[in-house]
């Protein structure tokens, strides 16, 4: 299943998980803003998101854009059952190092991850 | 509503390709919802770091926006670098090309920049050099400024901060007690010089006014190296008397190193600056004159000096009796830097129009080697794009491939660069002043190679739009033939680098062409195993010029029968030197005819002409008879001043206005003096310096020839014994050999030759293989054209002839401008050419016969390949 995912990568695939198939590229990025605030620019989404499809955890779509792109193209992102797979087994690592942790992650905002 | 700004857009596009509208198109979605949360100004700010950081994250990895087959397509910035470095070394001989296009002119334009700057800031090293301005009092000729003028010019404080002057430097004989005599340079300057010149003293006081009046004590500034070499830097020496011609000098201070007069020669340099003695009476001695330095004060210009310095002159007219009488007087100023930099402006201006000629051809050439790399590659693109790649992928395959060939010539070019510096310092070339200081600048190398990076990158994207395969690489499959424009641009390209080359291969040809004419005047075997050493007689033993020429004999008689010493004769002035100078009136010449010609006069010895290998013309050279009383007052002549005549010089009569009246006997070869960069003048021998001058000249050379091998120190020493015995108060000059006094006349020929002949081949050498370039493009985008003759049943001949004419066309047409060109750009170098004419047909027809044979080659070869190659092939091959 080759090496872990990075952060940013998790991140994504979250916000994947969240939107469902076909999602575009700027969708993902304000869902991943909606919640935790941080604005990542389209540059490192989008070479996230190739790295990811390299190693057949999503997949993608080139489509036609409407009028509020100005006809531009839109590339639209699904997630695979690898991908599935790969944000589970994160997760699963993330809840067991964070077990019993709560109250000294939250207590110092200076350490969330934002 | 607010549009979203687009500035970047173009440059996305460049770096990423179609993948650039997927972002393009989110930011359109978002920028109203960014403009309504920030404000127009943030949202601005917003799209200009959101634009550059994903330039910067995936232009450099170049993924995700076309999906993953864009890594098939070789898409992304390190790919395309590493890609194209592989490409470069599979095809050697392409990038050498290239590289060595740019190169050479990155070389020629960061050395002849560097040494432009050198000339401009080392040679006039003075403060506010551009408010320094030479004053000259002149008839016509170039003369010095007497004294009631440069106390009258001192007075005009309105125009002039200050006005200073010298005289010399002259050689004198210093004695110092305990210590032999030696020769030191003397030069004479007003209290203010040194001020004005912006030096200081290391040690001891400057000179003040009080120091001018000849009451007081004698005083002296000394230079900085003479104080090292006579008084081993000690502070002991301030204070200390120095004897000049038995007067006696007390050593006032001592000058900050590098300290020299405002003039043009600097290689008598001065070791002593003795204050001018003037009384403060204007009833003058009109003997005093001086060099002139004016610093004008600020806002006034050249024209406002010269208008006071002429007021100053009238004025003098006015109040003293006989004074400067002759309507010919008048005053001349001259900026200082103009006339230190000299015709090393001239040189530089000719090296800087060969180099921008050089750069031009360059620039031609990497456009020819682009395109013709475009069309061996146009295939490889085509692939690409079919695989899904951007049509961009050519641009940025282009721009990669340029940016290495950039970098590559950058690296070579300041290698060969810093070599060729430190050439230029060692040969120290007379005729680049400065050039002992040359270095390479920073700023023009680092303007250079950026020039060089934008123009290969320039090329880049202008064939790139040019090129029709790219534009439209699909449509290639069908294409036609080249398009016509390209044609067009092709024959233009190939004019363009004729002419170019034609222009800069004329320009090398006459110099070099110079250079031959030069060595066949012997001037260098003239030098071979020649020594030469001078003598300064003070004037309170040698009064007069027979007491000069008793001592002179005497020596000249010790000295034969030497063992190694083949012939002996002593002369005023050094060999291939200039030398003093008279007015002249020659025989059938009517001198109230416009103004008198002048001519270079030295007195020599009867072996003169023998020792030196001068070859005499016609009639004979002087001898024995010639000297002393009563014998007849002759002369030789060198041919230009034998042109003066008219007919045959020979028994025909000159004089210096008022004195004796001296029959030509010989004519004798004209040898170069003093520079190569004037042609050598009227020159006269004679025996006696009486006739031309009312003064005794007091310095004699002695010029010792040896056989082949022989030493020269046994033969030098017997110089300094023959001197000595015949006074032993007179010290000899070091001898030194010919070649290294005056050898500069032969580097500098050298250098000069070698430079133009290197810029020449390389122009050659770049315009065949640009030339090459743009016809095999040519003939590789018609191969469909010509394939589809060939299968009609035209001949090969004459699909041949046919390529052949229309590119020997544009060669014709670019010999013939470049021709012309050349005979513009000749004047520049007219005075560097000895015996040749800037219209040498010669060198015209030899260069125009050498270029057109080139060009022919880099035309037959590829057009003969393509007449010959299989129709078939040809047309499976589109």
């Amino acid at each position: 299943m080759g090496r872990a995912l990075g952060e940013l990568e998790v991140t994504l695939l979250y916000a994947l998980m969240a939107l469902g198939d076909d999602a575009p590229g700027l969708a993902l990025r304000q869902e991943v803003r909606v919640r935790s605030g941080r604005d990542l620019s389209p540059g490192a989404v989008y070479t996230a998101l190739g790295r990811m499809e390299d190693r057949g955890l999503i997949e993608s779509v080139l489509a036609e854009g409407g009028d509020s792109r100005s006809g531009r193209p839109i590339r639209l992102y699904t997630l695979l059952a690898a991908g599935t797979e790969a944000l589970t087994e994160a997760h699963r690592h993330i809840r067991a190092m964070s077990h019993g942790l709560g109250d000294a992650l939250t207590a110092d905002p200076g350490r969330q991850g934002v | 509503m607010i549009r979203r700004p687009t500035s970047l857009d173009g440059l996305l596009r460049l770096f990423l390709g179609e993948g650039a509208e997927i972002v393009l198109g989110d930011l359109d979605e978002e920028w109203p919802g960014r403009v309504a949360e920030f404000g127009e100004g943030r949202a601005r700010r917003w799209y200009l770091r959101t634009m550059l950081s994903t330039m910067g994250t995936l232009g450099v990895q170049g993924r995700g926006m076309m999906g993953s087959r864009d890594r098939s397509s070789g898409a992304g910035w390190v790919h395309a670098f590493r890609y194209e470095t592989r490409a470069l070394v599979r095809t050697p001989v392409w990038s050498a090309l290239a590289v060595g296009t740019l190169a050479t002119g990155m070389v020629f334009a960061t050395v002849v920049f560097s040494m432009a700057e050198a000339m401009r800031t080392d040679v006039v090293p003075f403060p506010d050099a551009d408010r320094l301005f030479v004053i000259r009092e002149s008839n016509g000729q170039v003369g010095a400024v007497a004294d009631p003028t440069l106390r009258r010019l001192q007075e005009r404080a309105e125009v002039y901060q200050a006005v200073e002057a010298w005289s010399g430097p002259i050689d004198q004989n210093l004695s110092r007690p305990d210590a032999d005599p030696t020769v030191v340079g003397v030069a004479r300057v007003t209290s203010g010089l040194v001020p004005l010149l912006g030096y200081g003293v290391v040690a001891g006081r400057q000179l003040v006014i009080e120091d001018e009046d000849p009451g007081r004590e004698r005083t002296a500034l000394i230079s900085h190296a003479f104080w090292t070499r006579s008084f081993g830097s000690s502070p002991d020496a301030i204070g200390a008397t120095v004897e000049l011609n038995g007067l006696g000098y007390t050593v006032a201070g001592v000058l900050e190193e590098g300290a020299r007069l405002p003039q043009r020669r600097q290689a008598d340099g001065a070791d002593l600056w003795i204050p001018v003695q003037r009384t403060a009476d204007l009833a003058l001695d009109p003997g005093l004159r001086y060099q002139v330095v004016a610093k004008a004060r600020p806002a006034v210009d050249r024209a406002d000096v010269l208008a006071a310095a002429s007021q100053t002159m009238e004025e003098l007219r006015r109040e003293l009796d006989q004074w400067r009488t002759d309507p010919s007087w008048h005053m001349e100023v001259d900026p200082l830097p103009d006339l230190l930099q000299g015709d090393g402006v001239q040189a530089m201006a000719a090296l800087g129009a060969a180099t921008a000629l050089l750069l031009l051809l360059g620039a031609a050439n990497l456009v020819a080697l682009t395109l013709a790399r475009l069309q061996a590659r146009s295939r490889e693109f085509v692939v690409h794009t079919a695989l899904g790649a951007p049509p961009s992928i050519a641009l940025r395959r282009l721009l990669a491939q340029n940016a290495i060939v950039a970098a590559l010539a950058a690296m070579a070019a300041l290698g060969v660069a810093v070599w060729l510096v430190e050439v230029v310092r060692t040969a120290n070339p007379t005729w680049i002043p400065g050039a002992a200081y040359a270095r390479l600048g920073v700023s023009e190398t680092v303007a250079t190679v950026l020039a060089a990076i934008a123009l290969s990158l320039g090329v880049a994207v202008l064939t790139s739009r040019l090129h029709p395969h790219v534009q439209h690489a699909a449509s290639l499959l069908r294409s036609r033939g080249p398009d016509p424009k390209w044609k067009a641009l092709g024959r233009s390209l190939v004019l363009v680098e004729t002419a170019l080359v034609v222009t800069l291969a004329v320009g090398a040809g006459l110099v070099v062409r110079s250079l031959s004419e030069l060595q066949s005047i012997d001037v260098a075997r003239a030098m071979e195993n020649r020594m030469v050493a001078r003598i300064n007689l003070n004037s309170s033993t040698y009064g007069d010029s027979e007491s000069v020429r008793g001592f002179t004999d005497q020596v000249l008689a010790r000295m034969k029968g030497v063992p190694g010493v083949t012939a002996v004769a002593a002369s005023t002035s050094p060999p291939f030197s200039s030398a003093g100078w008279n007015f002249v009136v020659v025989e059938g010449r009517d001198p109230s005819e416009g103004q008198l010609p002048s001519t270079e006069i030295e007195e020599v010895t009867p072996d003169y002409f023998s020792v030196l290998d001068a070859p005499v013309v016609s009639g004979r050279s002087l001898d024995r008879s010639d000297f002393g009383d009563g014998s007849e007052k002759v002369v030789v002549v060198n041919e230009a001043l034998a042109d003066l005549f008219d007919g045959d010089a020979l028994d025909r009569s000159l004089n210096f206005t008022g004195g004796p009246t001296l029959r030509v006997v010989g004519v004798v070869r004209n040898s170069p003096a003093g520079s190569l960069s004037e042609a050598p003048g009227p020159r006269l021998y004679l025996a006696d310096m009486d006739d031309a001058f009312p003064w005794t000249v007091r310095t004699r050379w002695f010029i010792v020839r040896l056989s082949d091998d022989a030493p020269s120190a046994p033969a030098m020493e017997a110089l300094h014994t023959a001197v000595a015995e015949a006074d032993p108060a007179i010290p000899l000059h070091p001898p030194r050999r010919l070649l290294d006094l005056r050898g500069d006349l032969l580097e500098e020929a050298r250098f000069r030759s070698i430079m133009f002949a290197v810029l020449g081949f390389m122009a050659l050498l770049l315009g065949a293989a640009g030339i090459y370039g743009v016809v095999s493009h040519t003939l590789g985008s018609a191969r469909r054209e010509t394939g589809i003759r060939l299968a009609l049943g035209a001949t090969r001949a004459r699909v041949f002839s046919r390529t052949v004419a229309a590119e020997a066309a544009a060669v014709a047409a670019g010999v013939a401008l470049g021709l012309l060109a050349a005979w513009q750009l000749g004047h520049l170098l007219a005075g560097f050419l000895f015996g040749v004419s800037p219209a040498d047909p010669t060198v015209y027809a030899v260069t125009t016969l050498g270029v057109g044979l080139v060009a022919a080659a880099a035309i037959v070869i590829p057009a003969y390949r393509s007449a010959t190659a299989d129709p078939v092939a040809s047309l499976r091959g589109e």
